[in-house]
């Protein structure tokens, strides 16, 4: 089954790309591709100009100390026998450096830098709230001194009050280390507060990506018209915004999408030519974004 | 290591809660205690009072005297020590072999899984009683050949066990984790897998205890297991069974301690398994009540 077919996507330093789509449709696997975890069969996975896919096992080892990945739900990507402290720890005792990178001095730093007090450390996962875990997997992540952390849906099991408080952390602490983010996401208010960039990804490709304010405030594909037109509103004609947009149909089986443009079967602009054509990803003109559509454009 | 000593004493008194559970675990601890100290009880398992063979229950001989006039009470508490180190050594040796097979099978899966497994099953289709024979006739007769006879027919439960919760484990965030960390295959199964899966492999190293004892005793008792003088509670079944006319109380004691430490463990294993997954605190639903 090809769950991803045709990403292409950049983050730069300092950057935050949202990564943006309905569930199943291959965030998740992008996300994890790129961390080595499922095996890609083709394309090219560049991490500071060096390819690392088809890396041997231990040269990705020495890539993995510097991407590091943040789980959705911070209640399973916690080993339950280890305490926190070591938890936050074993990324530097699997690479042997707790002692180089400063041992102890370093994980209470850590611990520090993600609002929790180190005097934690001994106690179990169990212990803690889902926004504290979320914090000790971010600190975990961070353990390595990464340059880019793929963020996994990282608040969308947490409390709206505390997903806040998670996207907050997550400004300061790339602010202050220069992180690149892959903010994988299906909360486009969230993926809109956090974003530089967003990639809307429908059916294992992107079908559309533009700086932040263009995306939002002119998306041209037609898939991300009808995303942006289902996010809730306080009050729809004082925000200046369109019908809401419902798309027909359910999303197709991954493993035998439609022919031409994925998205076809469902698109209220769709023709002839869009069942039988895939559209290339390109820019779209007189815009500054990149989309994959043969009727690229403003609203229906 | 706080948390974890505070959970096993959690455990523990939940365990020791039920009372089936508690009166086990007291009858294995005086067990394991006079089996430890057996040598300072001032009790000699092989001296011959050829006078006295074969009598009932005396001031002298509690529990009578054998063939050889050796006190039985003597042969049987030295005898526990016999049966227990063997069945500890054994259990102990199939978890050592069996675990590790099973974690590689079920972490690897492919043709890993398939040859290791198709072994097992090999293991597991053959009678521990017919193995263990087999193996005895191979390594000759001594007290480590029946602890490796009786720990080989016990590999196949434990690698079961472990592919299980390799399996159940493996595809978990903390274990994915740890891989893109870039921890190594060995680190995910043994540091990451293992520890999360040391509450059913307990529990089958308890149950798995009696299985080992019956066994060692069943070798005994044929003639094959631990070799003489060295006592041994099948050997005294098997002995005692020749004079069952003319002393009927000699197979009495070990056969007791054989049974009474079976059942023991197994009722131990059971509510270990049980307070483990946490049916404890279930009330049962009316309907189920016999």
């Amino acid at each position: 089954m090809r769950a991803v077919d045709g990403v292409s996507l950049r983050v730069a330093r300092g950057e935050t790309l949202g990564l943006v789509g309905e569930s199943g449709c291959g965030k998740t696997t992008t996300g994890r591709a790129i961390m080595g975890l499922v095996a890609s069969t083709g394309g090219s996975i560049r991490f500071d100009g060096q390819e690392i896919r088809g890396l041997s096992r231990n040269d990705m080892r020495g890539v993995r100390r510097r991407m590091q990945y943040v789980f959705q739900d911070p209640y399973s990507s916690l080993n339950p026998m280890l305490s926190v402290g070591d938890a936050i720890a074993e990324p530097l005792r699997i690479h042997g450096l707790y002692d180089e990178m400063g041992g102890d001095r370093w994980i209470a730093q850590l611990f520090d830098m993600v609002g929790l007090s180190s005097s934690v450390a001994h106690r179990r996962p169990r212990e803690f709230s889902g926004g504290q875990k979320q914090r000790i997997g971010i600190a975990r992540a961070l353990s390595l001194k990464p340059g880019l952390l793929i963020l996994d849906e990282p608040v969308a099991s947490l409390d709206v009050s505390i997903q806040a408080q998670i996207v907050n952390l997550l400004q300061d602490l790339q602010r202050e280390l220069s992180l690149a983010y892959l903010f994988i996401a299906h909360d486009l208010s969230v993926v809109k507060h956090i974003s530089d960039r967003v990639a809307v990804m429908y059916l294992g490709r992107i079908v559309e990506e533009a700086g932040k304010s263009d995306l939002y405030a002119a998306p041209t594909h037609p898939y991300t018209q009808a995303l942006l037109s289902a996010v809730p509103v306080v009050d729809a004609a004082t925000q200046g915004r369109g019908p809401r947009i419902v798309l027909q149909g359910e999303i197709p089986n991954p493993s035998a999408p439609p022919s031409g443009c994925h998205f076809h079967p469902r698109c209220f602009r769709a023709t002839e030519r869009c069942s039988v054509e895939a559209p290339a990803f390109g820019l779209v003109a007189g815009t500054r974004t990149e989309a994959a559509c043969h009727h690229p454009g403003p609203g229906p | 290591m706080i948390g974890s000593l505070e959970a096993a004493t959690h455990i523990a008194a939940r365990v020791a809660a039920r009372p089936a559970a508690l009166a086990a675990l007291v009858f294995l601890g005086a067990l394991t205690l006079l089996a430890t100290f057996a040598g300072a009880l001032g009790l000699d398992p092989l001296e011959q009072d050829i006078v006295r063979m074969l009598e009932g229950p005396s001031r002298d001989y509690p529990f009578g005297t054998d063939e050889l006039g050796r006190d039985i009470l003597a042969r049987v508490i030295f005898g526990a020590r016999t049966s227990l180190a063997t069945a500890a050594g054994a259990v102990l040796l199939a978890a050592a072999i069996g675990v590790p097979i099973g974690l590689v099978a079920g972490f690897f899966g492919g043709w890993r899984d398939a040859v290791l497994m198709r072994v097992v099953d090999l293991l597991l289709a053959l009678p521990g009683i017919m193995m263990a024979l087999a193996l005895i006739a191979v390594l000759g007769r001594s007290q480590a050949a029946a602890l490796v006879a009786v720990g080989i027919t016990g590999v196949p439960t434990f690698a079961r066990v472990a592919r299980a919760q390799v399996l159940s484990l493996r595809r978990r965030d903390f274990v994915t984790a740890v891989e893109a960390f870039g921890a190594t295959s060995s680190y995910s199964m043994f540091r990451t897998i293992l520890p999360n899966s040391w509450s059913p492999i307990l529990t089958q190293m308890v149950v798995l205890s009696s299985v080992a004892i019956l066994l060692e005793a069943a070798l005994s008792f044929l003639g094959v297991g631990i070799p003489p003088p060295t006592p041994s509670w099948g050997e005294m079944l098997r002995t005692g069974k020749e004079y069952l006319h003319d002393a009927p109380t000699f197979a009495v004691l070990p056969g007791l301690a054989l049974t009474l430490t079976i059942l023991a463990f197994d009722t131990l294993g059971r509510a270990l398994s049980t307070v483990l997954e946490g049916r404890d605190t279930v009330v049962p639903a009316r309907g189920n009540q016999p």
